[in-house]
């Protein structure tokens, strides 16, 4: 693409990662060199670590299978796009496997040791200082899985081509980190390890002008927010003798709203597809009546963003420190 | 007249009265009311089918 600035290339041999720093507005290009293989992904706040790019967000709001147009978002309570798929040539990246581990290849193969994605996360992430308690749940780029009926999942083998490719648009400075997946001895990456070019480049306008809005909530909170900001620096678990919870909103006091029904009425509610799950609890089953209906009339988008619309009446309430 | 009762926690109450602040409705009854009139005919009980373990072994 036009306008573009190539910043820096590698090419990532089987068994190695590369912590990288991309910083907002640059873009991250992931590229088969030989085809067929997986390549596994985390990502930080280059400027917090403890904020990280959270896969249980990301498949809450996009699926299983993100792809072009789709967000990488960072774990709450930050919840922050921190990377736009740009562009995606296959279509076939995961959020629904975790890391491979040392301890799949012992158990399930007998290996002693093996290359594994959470180790070769671990080791790429140590140039940064992490540790590989840091390594989080992957983002795995050219794997193709599918859940299967009864809800257990699979992978399979893939069909990419040299040349495919993944484009990430950092919406935030970030330490980015990708990794050739450990399993050769798996169809993840057809049972043959192969090295994966990596680049990072200056987006042009165009792409900048692609990235959709994305919500700025009171909800996305900083560690100004916290109750507790620091960084716990010793392993124990020890209890604070001084606690005194602040859970929000408790007590959760409960109020009657009481409503007269007519005939008419009350038929619809006793003939409510749901009712059952109240038996004769008529009060629940308007209330679930009002959720659901409220769902229907308000909630753009729900499993929450990236596009919450206006129609929803707007929070009026602040949240509580955290 | 039927008399129903709506056990509503604070958070679900600003919700009801957020939405008739946008003036959806006047109140909060007349809200509730309005979801069972708008939903309710949509949401009726089909005919219990089988349950997939239940028919056709």
């Amino acid at each position: 693409m036009s306008g573009r600035r190539l910043l820096a290339e590698w090419v990532l041999q089987p068994g190695t990662g590369k912590a990288l720093e991309v910083l907002a507005g640059q873009v991250l290009r992931i590229e088969q060199v030989e085809g067929g293989q997986c390549v596994d992904f985390n990502a930080f706040n280059l400027h917090d670590y403890k904020e990280y790019m959270h896969c249980g967000r990301t498949r809450t709001v996009h699926g299983f299978h993100p792809t072009t147009g789709d967000f990488l978002w960072s774990a709450p309570p930050r919840e922050r796009a921190l990377f736009y798929i740009l562009a995606d040539s296959v279509g076939r990246n995961d959020v629904l496997f975790p890391r491979c581990s040392a301890y799949v290849y012992e158990s399930a193969y007998g290996f002693h040791a093996h290359t594994n994605c959470h180790d070769i996360q671990a080791e790429a992430q140590r140039e940064y200082g992490l540790t590989p308690d840091d390594v989080h749940d992957s983002f795995n780029l050219f794997m193709f899985t599918a859940v299967q009926a009864g809800g257990t999942v699979r992978i399979s083998r893939q069909d990419t081509q040299p040349g495919d490719h993944v484009e990430l648009l950092a919406l935030a400075d970030t330490l980015a980190v990708p990794n050739i997946c450990g399993a050769d001895v798996m169809r993840t990456s057809n049972f043959f390890l192969k090295p994966v070019k990596v680049q990072v480049l200056q987006a042009a306008a165009e792409d900048l002008a692609r990235v959709p809005p994305v919500p700025v909530l009171a909800s996305q909170r900083t560690p100004a927010d916290f109750r507790n900001a620091k960084i716990k620096a010793d392993r124990a678990l020890v209890r604070d003798a001084g606690y005194q919870p602040q859970f929000l909103h408790t007590p959760l006091a409960v109020e009657e709203v009481v409503v007269e029904l007519d005939d008419e009425e009350i038929a619809l509610l006793a003939g409510y597809e749901h009712r059952p799950l109240y038996r004769d609890d008529l009060g629940a089953v308007l209330r679930d009546v009002f959720f659901s209906w409220w769902e229907q009339r308000f909630l753009a988008s729900p499993n929450g963003a990236p596009a919450l619309q206006a129609a929803a009446p707007a929070p009026s309430i602040p949240h509580d420190r955290t | 007249m039927h008399r129903i009762s709506v056990p509503l926690n604070r958070q679900q109450l600003e919700l009801l009265d957020r939405t008739v602040a946008r003036g959806v409705a006047p109140d909060r009854v007349a809200l509730l009311k309005l979801a069972l009139r708008e939903l309710g005919p949509r949401a009726q009980r089909a005919p219990a089918a089988p349950r997939p373990e239940e028919g056709g072994r």
